[in-house]
């Protein structure tokens, strides 16, 4: 607690060390103000991206610069904003706070703390535009970002960065994928940002609180621009999660962002720039549409050694930083070729396509394993779940095609039935609730139980009961297994041979028991 | 105020090099500046945008400074009210100032101070600032008794705060929380 005489010793300091000299700036008038976008007139010398200052000490944003006249957009309400007023120029360009310190909090665009934990002392700022690193900085993918959910880590591996997009239709379980994956980053030592853009406050609010619940904020940052926020700040929000991200991924840590969702990012932007009078284009979007969402996924990157020594100035030395990105786009009844979805589909490394029917089947997480693909995560894969896992796609695909069939089971041969039966299981096995991310050794036994045909006696509606009694009696009784294979995640005759004793116990105690 | 320089520019342009063909910038600048103050008078403004006023009768409005304009003032207010473009005529005079500023290497400053600037002052701010910007100063002195103390100086959009008013401003801000995004390094 501060005393009074303290608190007059410290002002006198901060008048002391005042700077006096008279200030020079560029200053301009407002012509006129509307929907969040102000003309300037002068300001002969403003930067693109330049933050002005308003007379009320709130800020905008210089985008457009015209002969005679600035256009900047509003941070804030601009309530107090008239017609006539003096802008500054402040010869900055907009940047955001960075650094360990904003981990676990809940601030807004610009940084700002807003969950009501006091201000956030950290001493980095980055600008929130920023160029990617470029061909030499970088190295490729070879580490893998589990998710913990095993339709994703066996069949579109992610890599630490990565760029892989979550698609699908509302209600399809985009965001929960991308929660459960910030939820399993715990104790990895990889940071995690997630950017709400133009989310629903109460939708926010019940994200933290699971966040919370499931002990993930220590390592996570929440950057929210929801519906309530003005548009230019849903367009920032995103670059503002980015640069807090770069933070890491320039110290030689792993990180990885989520930007929940770029559609809303597209349309805040489409809003943005119509109001900025630019000349709309297919759908209304401008023509950098593409641009604005390559050069932010751009910066989702694996970088070497050479890069974190010089940008360190070689404080962190022999490390790699990565930033994984997963950015979220939500299709109109499941249309994959509108506008934003081939754009982003065609800027990342992959993508994860949700689907709304196998949603409702209770295919949950509801992957299409058809559409979906990872194009560098592969070679990131841990080498037992590659093992066990990798005829997994193409029995799924025979199991698709023969799927029609399955209504005349009686009347099938035995091969095709067989066939059935297999894929059918392999569809129970990749279902996963939420919040349940699986350690790489629990889920290489899941794939172990579908790859040595140890499902094919067991009921189908009793497959999960069996998994997890599986998983249960192993973390209970061998948890040693476990920990050798996720220490080393390699595939030997010897764990093959103990896994299959310890299960073949198991069930046939839990066959004896139907 | 901005679209209309926009608009006015090539006018002031091309008067200008006329201006600079016939040696009469000075008479042209002149004229402008009566023209644009009577564009200016509220209730002629409204003369202006009426349609039932032929354009021989606007004209007329202008008759008085045009009588010792040059000649070719005439046929700029006509082709002004044929293009509708009336209203432009103080953004024009505005431009062409600018153009006449730039052509004979002067520069306008303003300074608005609290007191009247001595001689003594006065003398002292235009070595400075002729050095500063290396043309000739037209200084424009106005008084403000809210900025307390010291001066403000404005050349074109530079704006120099010296002022007592500012520097409460400043300090104002510099004893508040900082804001957070404006104080990056």
């Amino acid at each position: 607690m501060l005393k009074p005489n303290e608190i007059s010793e410290i002002i006198k300091e901060r008048v002391k060390q005042f700077d006096l000299t008279p200030e020079l700036a560029t200053e301009g008038v407002i012509l006129n103000i509307k929907d969040g976008v102000v003309q300037i007139y002068g300001l002969s010398d403003v930067m693109l991206g330049e933050m002005l200052q308003f007379e009320d000490n709130s800020y905008g944003i210089a985008l457009n610069l015209e002969i005679d006249s600035t256009s900047a957009v509003v941070l804030g309400t601009g309530e107090q904003l008239q017609e006539g007023q003096k802008v500054k120029c402040t010869k900055k360009v907009l940047s955001v706070p960075v650094g360990e310190e904003m981990l676990g909090r809940v601030v807004n665009a610009l940084g700002e703390p807003i969950d009501d934990k006091g201000p956030i002392k950290t001493e980095n700022f980055s600008p929130i535009e920023k160029i990617a690193p470029g061909v030499i900085s970088r190295q490729s993918v070879s580490e893998a970002l589990q998710t913990g959910i095993k339709a994703i880590d066996t069949m579109v591996p992610i890599g630490r960065g990565q760029r892989e997009l979550l698609i699908g239709d509302r209600q399809t379980g985009k965001t929960a994928i991308a929660i459960d994956t910030i939820i399993n980053q715990k104790g990895t030592g990889v940071k995690c940002i997630y950017v709400a853009i133009g989310q629903k406050t109460s939708t926010l609010a019940n994200i933290r609180y699971k966040l919370e619940e499931h002990g993930a904020m220590q390592h996570t940052i929440i950057v929210a621009a929801t519906a309530a926020d003005s548009a230019a700040e849903q367009y920032i929000a995103a670059y503002s999660g980015c640069a807090m991200g770069e933070y890491f991924r320039d110290n030689g840590e792993d990180a990885l962002i989520i930007y929940d969702d770029l559609t809303k990012h597209a349309w805040a932007y489409r809003q943005v720039s119509l109001l900025l009078r630019r000349p709309p284009g297919r759908e209304a979007y401008p023509g950098d549409i593409f641009y604005l969402h390559s050069r932010l996924l751009e910066r989702a990157a694996r970088v070497n050694e050479a890069y974190i020594e010089k940008i360190t100035g070689g404080r962190v030395k022999n490390k790699t930083g990565s930033l994984t990105a997963l950015p979220i786009v939500e299709t109109q009844a499941g249309d994959l070729s509108s506008f934003i979805p081939t754009n982003v589909i065609s800027i990342t490394d992959g993508q994860i396509f949700l689907e709304t029917d196998l949603f409702n089947a209770g295919v949950r997480p509801a992957v299409n394993v058809g559409l979906s693909v990872s194009r560098v995560g592969g070679a990131a894969q841990t080498k037992i779940i590659k093992k066990l896992g990798g005829g997994l796609r193409l029995a799924l695909a025979q199991y698709r095609e023969l799927e029609a069939f399955a209504q005349f089971a009686s009347e099938l041969d035995d091969t095709t039935r067989k066939q059935l039966e297999r894929g059918q299981r392999a569809v129970e096995i990749l279902k996963q609730a939420r919040f349940s991310p699986l350690t790489v050794a629990e889920m290489a036994v899941s794939l172990f139980l579908l790859e040595k045909e140890l499902l094919l006696d067991i009921a189908l509606n009793r497959v999960a009961e069996f998994e997890k009694l599986v998983h249960n009696s192993l973390r209970e009784g061998h948890q040693g297994i476990l920990d050798k294979i996720n220490k080393s995640p390699v595939y030997s005759e010897e764990i093959a041979q103990e896994l299959m004793k310890i299960i073949s116990d198991l069930k046939a105690e839990f066959v004896r028991f139907i | 105020m901005s679209i209309c320089l926009t608009r006015a520019r090539p006018y002031a342009k091309a008067i200008f090099n006329l201006a600079l063909e016939e040696d009469r910038l000075r008479l042209w600048q002149d004229t402008l500046i009566g023209l644009a103050d009577i564009v200016n008078e509220c209730d002629k403004k409204q003369a202006l945008d009426d349609p039932k006023i032929t354009i021989l009768e606007k004209i007329k409005l202008f008759t008085e400074v045009i009588k010792q304009a040059p000649e070719g003032m005439v046929n700029l207010v006509r082709l002004l009210i044929e293009r509708k473009n009336l209203f432009l005529l103080p953004a024009i005079a505005t431009s062409y100032r600018q153009l006449f500023l730039a052509h004979n290497n002067m520069l306008e400053v303003k300074v608005t101070s609290r007191y009247e600037l001595d001689a003594n002052q006065k003398e002292r701010l235009l070595v400075a600032l002729a050095r500063r910007y290396k043309k000739e100063i037209l200084l424009q002195c106005h008084l403000d008794a809210t900025l307390i103390g010291g001066a403000v100086v404005c050349v074109e959009d530079k704006v120099i705060d010296g002022s007592i008013k500012g520097m409460l401003q400043r300090l104002k801000q510099d004893l508040l929380l900082k804001s957070t995004y404006a104080e990056a390094k």
